[in-house]
């Protein structure tokens, strides 16, 4: 498995630079599940 | 809300390429006695910057990371800069007293892979006999010197019939975690036999059903099968899923930074670059951090998009394009 170059990663027409610039899912648990209580979700995003 | 150019919430270092085992689906193809090219210092330098941009989480690799010279001496120093810190090994290399002192110097936990309860088939796929021996006894020797252990499963057709027999072997062991994630078709990984979308499907939703009633903790390392066993964990307005270039850094035996250990898009070399200059500035971090706006296929129609975006790696190798739908998720939307 070589490196592969940016400029070498094919780009669909019409790709446009939006970046996601902000982020609100932190760390720990992703979907804001409370760990510590038995009725979560049990499925670890990690 | 921060910026995601100022944080980098985890990192991923593979100390090194070098590896004791040949596994037949590993991302690595050839590559194995490669010089560890990174001094002691310039990963401490690493790690100090890491530290800066407020990381929290760093995960030493490989190839195997004990087989790293410097192993125990960059562990010590990561371990007492960065808040957790885990070690992905193979387990074959983790005596008792290896176990003691990853415990001693406080470990977040230590990832061991199993590929199969049935230790020929382990070690058949591992390429070595009797690793499927060496390996439970460094989780065994792991686990009573008080380590959270996650036995994970890189899972495809010839080892899936063996996925709940290790869901269960994982919890009578008292492992913290199981994880399990299907073969990205890379490197080695590209001539296995990858499971169908509606194979994956029955396999995860028994294996979350059994986590459930075990009450063990499961991880699903690809990125749609959480968000399609679980509908409460679609939460609008949240992004997550694929991790490439919003929380997660990976950096390569060398210095170099690619997006993904499956995924080695060029973006910098910390050799020659500051942490933060490449995450901030390199283009292929830009072209992550645009991707969800610009998936196609079912990926690009699927609402879940912000929250999961497909494995990009998968999605790369299967269609060619870095955009592609992640081909192996299950979902129509």
């Amino acid at each position: 498995m070589g490196i592969i170059n940016v400029r070498d990663v094919a780009l669909p027409a019409g790709f446009a630079f939006l970046e996601i610039r902000q982020l609100n899912s932190g760390t720990g648990c992703k979907v804001g599940f409370n760990q510590s209580d038995n009725d979560t979700c049990r499925i670890c995003c990690d | 809300m921060d910026d995601i150019r100022d944080t980098i919430d985890s990192c991923q270092i593979d100390l090194t390429k070098n590896c004791n085992l040949t596994c037949s689906f590993c991302r690595q193809a050839n590559e194995a006695d490669l010089p560890d090219s990174m001094s002691f210092d310039q990963w401490a330098s690493v790690l100090v910057q890491l530290k800066e941009m407020n990381c929290k989480m760093v995960a030493l690799a490989g190839g195997e990371p004990f087989m790293h010279r410097e192993f125990s001496s960059i562990l010590s120093l990561a371990t007492d800069m960065i808040e957790e810190v885990y070690v992905l090994s193979n387990g074959t290399l983790i005596t008792q007293k290896v176990a003691k002192q990853l415990a001693e110097k406080k470990i977040k936990g230590l990832q061991v892979s199993l590929d199969a309860f049935n230790p020929a088939l382990h070690d058949k796929i591992r390429g070595k006999p009797g690793t499927w021996e060496k390996a439970t006894r460094g989780i065994r020797y792991a686990i009573d010197a008080g380590i959270p252990v996650t036995i994970r499963t890189t899972v495809f057709r010839e080892n899936s019939a063996e996925a709940m027999s290790l869901l269960e072997f994982a919890h009578d062991i008292g492992a913290h975690i199981y994880a399990i994630r299907r073969v990205v078709p890379t490197g080695k990984g590209g001539s296995v036999d990858l499971l169908k979308p509606d194979e994956l499907q029955v396999l995860f939703t028994s294996l979350a059903n059994r986590a459930r009633e075990l009450n063990m903790r499961l991880s699903l390392g690809d990125p749609f099968s959480r968000f399609l066993l679980n509908d409460k964990a679609f939460v609008e307005g949240k992004v997550g899923g694929c991790s490439i270039g919003l929380n997660i850094m990976y950096i390569a035996q060398d210095g170099s930074v690619l997006l993904c250990p499956c995924l080695p898009v060029y973006c910098g070399d910390v050799k020659q670059e500051s942490v933060r200059s490449i995450w901030r500035d390199a283009k292929a971090f830009s072209i992550a951090r645009s991707l969800r706006s610009n998936l196609q296929g079912k990926c690009g129609v699927c609402e879940y998009n912000f929250q999961c975006g497909g494995c990009r790696a998968s999605a790369y190798y299967l269609t060619g394009s870095i955009c592609g739908e992640d081909a192996g998720c299950w979902r129509k939307p």
